[in-house]
C-alpha cells in the first residue's frame, strides 16, 4: 500500500498534493469498485438500456429492497455503481432537484445533466451515476441519452459505457463491438475505413460512427459486456435491467419475469 | 489491531487509498458490542427482541428500555449504542408524525426506513459529527404488503430483511435463523425461537446477567405494536433454559434460572 508517497497530502479533500493530484478524489474511485459489481449502459437509437448487477449483502435480506436503478423524472432515471449508500443519496438529491424543477417551471427537466451541481457535495461520494432518459430539448435534441457521472462530477455524453469494479474491461469488451458492428456497416454501404481502428495518442482510437442499434441490439451489447466480465452465468436474479425506449419515454426498471422474458427472448437470436 | 486503518481512520470524511471510510467501518463494528438483537418477520407479523444486559444488581428490573413505539404500526429495536438508538428513535417518531401530519396517514415502513437510513448516511459525510454507533429494526405493518423488517445500518443503509440479528451473539444466532423455516413461523413461535437462540448465545460464565425485551407488530395484537406480554417472554425464558440445560446434559439449574426467576417475572405491570 503506498502510504509513503503520498505523505499527508492525501488525508483531506481540500489539499492538492505537490504534483496537483487530489488523492482523496482518487480514492473516491475506487471507493466505486469496492462493492464488486458493474454497471453497463449502451444507448441504441431509439432506446437506452442500463444493466446492473445485484448482489444481496446477506441471505436473508429480501431481494426486492436491493436496487441499484432509480427513477428521477418519468422520462429520466439513474442507475449507479459503487457505495449504494452514496448512491441512493445521490437519487435522492436529483429527486428533488428535479421535483423542484418541474414544481417551479411546470414542465419536466427536458435533462438531467443540469443537476449534475447539486450531486457535489462537501465530500466526494463513492458512487459512479449512469443517467439513462428521453432528453427533450424543444428545437433541439430529442431523443435518448447517456450520461456517466463519477465521484470527480465530471460528466460525458456515452454511446455505451460501464461503471464499477470491472468498468474498464466492460467498456473495452463494448468498444470492440462497436467497432465490428461498424465495420459490418461500413462493408455493406462499401466504404472502407479510412483510419485504422488501434489506439491513436488518446489511446481511444478513432471515433466511432453512429451504428443505429435496435432495442435489442442494445439490450444484447449490455447484457453481454456485463457477462463477459463476471466469472459465473448471470441469472435473473442476479441482473437489474433499466430501460427507456421510444414509445413510451418512460425510465422503466424490469420486473424480474420480465428480465427472463428478456433473457431468453435475446439467447434465442442468436 | 491497531494500524489497519492508520491515518486514514480520523475523519469520516477522509477515503484510505483503497476506497474504504474506516470511520463508517468502527462505528460498524461499535454495534457489534452490545447485547444480541435480533428481529424475524413472521407470517402474522413481526417479532423484535433485545438481550438487555444489566450492568450492576442495583438496575431496577425491566427498567432497561431499547426497544420503542414509533407509530402505531411501528417499532423499532436498538442495536449498539443505547443513546444514539434513542436519536434515531426520535427523529423517526417526527418523520411519522410529520407524515400523518401532512397527508393523513399512516407512514409506510419503507418510506420510514427510507427516510432514516438518509438520515444515518448524511452524518458520515460531514467531518464535524459521527455516525451513529446504533444499527435499528424497524418492525412495521405495511397496508399492502403485510409484515416487514427494515435494517438501518450505520453507513445509511436500509434494506429489508426476512429475519436480522446483531450484537455479541450473532455469529450463533445467525446461524440458527438460517435454519428457521420462515414461511410457517408464527410470531408466538418466533418468541420461544428466540428466547433460545439468545440463552444459547450466551457465554454463561462470562456475560452479565440479561433481561428479555420483546415486542410485536402482529396479527395477535390488530396489526399495531405491542411489548410481548411478560408471561409469555418468562415461559419462553424458562422452556429456553430448559431445553439448553437438556442439550448440554446439565443437571443442576445454575446461576441463570435463578437470575429467571428474579427479572422477567416480578413486578408484571
Amino acid at each position: 500500500m503506498s502510504r509513503g508517497n503520498s505523505a499527508g497530502y492525501d488525508r483531506h479533500i481540500t489539499i492538492f498534493s505537490p504534483e496537483g493530484r487530489l488523492y482523496q478524489v482518487e480514492y473516491a474511485f475506487k471507493a466505486v469498485k469496492l462493492p464488486g459489481t458493474t454497471a453497463v449502459a449502451v444507448r441504441g437509437a431509439q432506446c437506452v438500456c442500463a444493466v446492473v448487477q445485484r448482489k444481496l449483502p446477506d441471505r436473508l435480506v429480501e431481494p426486492d429492497s436491493v436496487t441499484s436503478a432509480a427513477r428521477v423524472s418519468d422520462a429520466h432515471g439513474v442507475v449507479f455503481a459503487g457505495l449504494p449508500t452514496d448512491g441512493r443519496a445521490q437519487v435522492q438529491r436529483l429527486r428533488a432537484e428535479a421535483s423542484e424543477f418541474r414544481y417551479q417551471n411546470g414542465y419536466e427537466a427536458p435533462t438531467l445533466t443540469r443537476f449534475i451541481r447539486s450531486t457535489l457535495t462537501c465530500v466526494p461520494l463513492g458512487a459512479t451515476l449512469l443517467f439513462l432518459g428521453w432528453d427533450d430539448h424543444e428545437g433541439g435534441y430529442s431523443g435518448p441519452r447517456l450520461y456517466k457521472v463519477d465521484p470527480a462530477g465530471y460528466c460525458i455524453g456515452y454511446r455505451a459505457c460501464a461503471a464499477g469494479s470491472k468498468d474498464v474491461e466492460a467498456q473495452n469488451w463494448l468498444e470492440k463491438r462497436l467497432r465490428e458492428r461498424q465495420e459490418e456497416v461500413g462493408a455493406d454501404r462499401g466504404e472502407r475505413l479510412l483510419f485504422s481502428t488501434a489506439g491513436s495518442a488518446g489511446g481511444y482510437g478513432a471515433p466511432l460512427r453512429d451504428i443505429p442499434l435496435s432495442d435489442d441490439d442494445a439490450l444484447e451489447l449490455a447484457i453481454g459486456a456485463l457477462q463477459s466480465v463476471t466469472s459465473s452465468e448471470l441469472k435473473p436474479a442476479d441482473l437489474e435491467i433499466a430501460l427507456v425506449t421510444k414509445d413510451k419515454r418512460h425510465f422503466h426498471v424490469l420486473s424480474d419475469q420480465e428480465v427472463e422474458e428478456v433473457l431468453s427472448r435475446l439467447s434465442e437470436r442468436d | 489491531m491497531a494500524g489497519v486503518g492508520s491515518g486514514y481512520d480520523l475523519s469520516t470524511t477522509t477515503f484510505s487509498p483503497e476506497g474504504r471510510v474506516y470511520q463508517v467501518e468502527y462505528a460498524v463494528k461499535a454495534v457489534e458490542q452490545s447485547g444480541t438483537v435480533i428481529g424475524v418477520r413472521c407470517v402474522d407479523g413481526v417479532v423484535l427482541a433485545v438481550e438487555n444486559l444489566r450492568s450492576t444488581k442495583l438496575l431496577q428490573p425491566n427498567s432497561l428500555r431499547r426497544v420503542f413505539a414509533v407509530d402505531r404500526h411501528i417499532g423499532i429495536a436498538i442495536a449498539g449504542i443505547g443513546p444514539d438508538g434513542r436519536q434515531m428513535v426520535s427523529r423517526a417518531r417526527s418523520e411519522a408524525q410529520n407524515f400523518r401530519n401532512v397527508y393523513a396517514e399512516e407512514i409506510p415502513p419503507s418510506l420510514l426506513a427510507e427516510r432514516l437510513a438518509s438520515y444515518a448516511h448524511v452524518y458520515s459525510l460531514y467531518w464535524h459529527v459521527r455516525p451513529f454507533g446504533c444499527a435499528i429494526l424497524i418492525g412495521g405493518w405495511d397496508e399492502t404488503s403485510g409484515p416487514c423488517l427494515y435494517i438501518v445500518e450505520p453507513d445509511g443503509s436500509g434494506y429489508k430483511y426476512r429475519a436480522y440479528a446483531n450484537g455479541k451473539g450473532r455469529t450463533a444466532v445467525r446461524t440458527a435463523l438460517n435454519k428457521l423455516n420462515f414461511d410457517q413461523l408464527t410470531c408466538a413461535d418466533a418468541v420461544s425461537e428466540i428466547a433460545l437462540m439468545i440463552h444459547q448465545s450466551r457465554d454463561i460464565a462470562k456475560d452479565k446477567p440479561y433481561e428479555l425485551e420483546m415486542a410485536w407488530i402482529s396479527e395477535v395484537c390488530d396489526r399495531q405494536f405491542a411489548r410481548v406480554p411478560m408471561s409469555l417472554i418468562s415461559s419462553a425464558r424458562q422452556r429456553a433454559e430448559l431445553e439448553h440445560q437438556q442439550m448440554e446434559g446439565d443437571a443442576s439449574p445454575g446461576a441463570d434460572a435463578a437470575e429467571a426467576a428474579g427479572t422477567n417475572v416480578m413486578e408484571e405491570s
